[in-house]
């Protein structure tokens, strides 16, 4: 796990730019984006 | 999905850090950032040997702001301390500026007005201003000519921008938008009409020949840009209902003309045949087009006009005026003078952003339903209904539009080294009306990391005054500067805060097809449908679709 504050895992992500959507993570420090990552399956969490 | 945070880049939201009640008008539609001083009004600068004046007047719009200094940086200053509700870019008003300057004089501009003015104006860009926003139906923008707003804009930078409600949306728009055009042809700087229209039954349609004069100037190389709201009726004061000549001296001069003898007989007169150069909405909207909005005692509020006029027993013209005077002129009207064809087709302009125009926190009453619905509308009415957007591109225009066209650096995206404001909502239940519904526009939302619905959180730095755009393209890539400090605000969030030391669980949604799940403080809070079981199937339409 990584030491991000928070982290969006496996959104639809329309990134602003008017393109398609992606289904990613965000990772967010310290009020910035930090990154965006393809989605992973990493993440726990009930389905 | 997951968007950036929606940007109002029309908003009069600049009292908001000063009233006593957060205003969350905005956040509950998903709005991260808001572009104040829009129309020509900011809360500065302020000619201090009329300060006691000016503090009179200034609660009728802006409620809540106390005395502070007379300059612009006075203003931020004070809006810096007290903290933010969303994130603030501010443009300074040219009329304020002008009244500063020369007092609320029906008159052109002279030589030293403009060299006055042009100070003012550059003293607000050094503190922090994005751009001159002008406001040409209103007293005094109205009495201003060309030359003088050229001369105006070009105490501008490449960064900024001159926007302005045009002086005419009915029957001199297109004049009114070529004025706009020469303005940014002559100054060779950025210009940008606000809440573009086509208002009054004689106008409909006309936005086609306006869209039409907006694009020649892109291609012959003047950067035009717009912004609109998505409803078929305006909102001002209802004092803008008068014409121009009546606003010369400011409000204590208004009152007394509206008191003098034959005042009803003249402006019956006038709103039936018009006046040259004046905007005439009585005319553009009808008496029973024209409901009251907020009033300063929420008299008369919700009904129109020509209601009002049977109540008291008279015409419409003399309820006007008896409305302005029992409110001494604190009293503003939702004016329904637009067409849906108009709507749609600017809606569907590449160079369309989108703003609330909502008046201010803190007035109370009934306002227009724009300034908490404006971008759930656009999704619900005008992506998922009818189709005139696609989502990508509505969710482009309400965010990296935006920034780009207003300067807001790092801002509208979602990339790395970007603000991190971030809007989660259901595209296929999203709408601006969700009376009884008992469920929001937008699920959740954070600004710069800062939680602001959904449950509190303190992952981040919270709202804070965007810095002033760098003569650099603005975008994304840009890394925020790093000398943005945290501040402390004492917003009803702030108190709501509850700060985690350890990481919660993480959330996910309940939907056998949506993988979306939150890990962070905000988690512990979120909704586990944040992410609606809709969505990957409304991604997978409109892939489709294209």
């Amino acid at each position: 796990m990584r030491s991000d504050s928070l982290v969006i895992a496996g959104a639809l992500v329309y990134d602003g730019e008017g393109g398609l959507p992606t289904v990613a993570d965000v990772y967010v420090a310290d009020g910035l984006i930090e990154r965006v990552a393809p989605a992973s399956d990493a993440h726990s969490g009930p389905r | 999905m997951l968007s950036p945070g929606f940007i109002d880049v029309h908003s009069h939201g600049d009292n908001a850090p000063f009233v006593a009640d957060d205003d969350t008008a905005k956040i509950l539609q998903g709005i991260t950032t808001e572009v104040v001083g829009n129309c020509g009004i900011s809360i500065g600068p302020h000619d201090p040997s009329a300060a006691d004046a000016f503090f009179a007047q200034l609660p009728s719009f802006f409620p809540g702001v106390p005395r502070i200094g007379p300059r612009f940086a006075d203003v931020l200053a004070e809006a810096d301390r007290r903290g933010y509700v969303t994130n603030y870019a501010p443009l300074v008003g040219h009329g304020t500026v002008r009244a500063a300057a020369m007092s609320e004089a029906a008159r052109p501009a002279g030589a030293g007005d403009v060299v006055r003015m042009r100070a003012l104006v550059a003293e607000a860009l050094e503190a922090g201003a994005f751009g001159l926003s002008t406001g040409l139906i209103y007293p005094p923008g109205v009495f201003s000519d060309t030359d003088e707003l050229v001369a105006l804009a070009t105490v501008l930078g490449d960064e900024h921008i001159f926007t302005s409600h045009i002086r005419g949306e009915s029957d001199n728009v297109v004049a009114s938008v070529e004025e706009i055009v020469e303005i940014g042809r002559r100054s060779g700087r950025r210009v940008h009409v606000s809440q573009h229209k086509a208002a009054g039954t004689a106008n409909w349609g006309k936005s086609e020949q306006t869209l039409r004069i907006v694009a020649q100037a892109r291609g012959s190389g003047v950067a035009v840009t717009q912004d609109m709201y998505p409803y078929r009726a305006g909102s001002t004061n209802l004092s803008a209902t008068l014409p121009a000549r009546y606003h010369d001296g400011g409000a204590p001069a208004l009152l007394e003309r509206l008191r003098a003898p034959g005042v009803l007989d003249d402006l019956r007169r006038a709103i039936a045949h018009g006046e040259p150069g004046w905007e005439n909405l009585a005319k553009n909207a009808g008496w029973d087009g024209i409901l009251i909005a907020t009033t300063r005692d929420h008299r008369f509020e919700g009904r129109t006009l020509a209601e009002l006029a049977v109540e008291m027993a008279t015409d419409p013209v003399e309820a006007l005026v008896r409305v302005l005077l029992e409110e001494e002129l604190a009293a503003s009207m939702v004016a329904f003078m637009m067409d849906e064809p108009d709507i749609e087709r600017i809606l569907a302009d590449p160079h369309t952003s989108i703003g609330t125009d909502g008046l201010p926190p803190g007035l109370g009453g009934k306002p227009h339903p724009r300034t908490f619905g404006t971008f759930p509308r656009v999704l619900g009415e005008y992506v998922r209904a009818s189709g005139v957007l696609a989502l990508s591109e509505a969710i482009r225009r309400m965010t990296s539009l935006a920034a780009d066209t207003f300067g807001l650096a790092g801002r509208g995206r979602i990339a790395a080294g970007c603000a991190a404001d971030l809007v989660l909502f259901d595209a296929q239940t999203v709408a601006d009306n969700l009376a009884g519904a008992k469920k929001r526009p937008v699920e959740w939302l954070v600004a710069h990391s800062f939680g602001l619905l959904g449950g509190p959180t303190a992952v981040g730095p919270q709202p804070r005054r965007v810095p002033a755009p760098k003569a650099k393209a603005p975008g994304c890539a840009s890394k925020p500067r790093s000398t943005w400090k945290r501040r402390h605000t004492p917003t009803c969030f702030r108190r709501s805060i509850s700060p985690t030391a350890s990481r919660p669980p993480a959330t996910s949604c309940s939907s056998p097809t949506c993988r979306t799940r939150v890990h962070g403080a905000a988690s512990a809070t979120t909704k586990r449908d944040v992410c609606a079981r809709s969505c990957f199937t409304y991604g997978q339409a409109e892939r489709r679709a294209r």
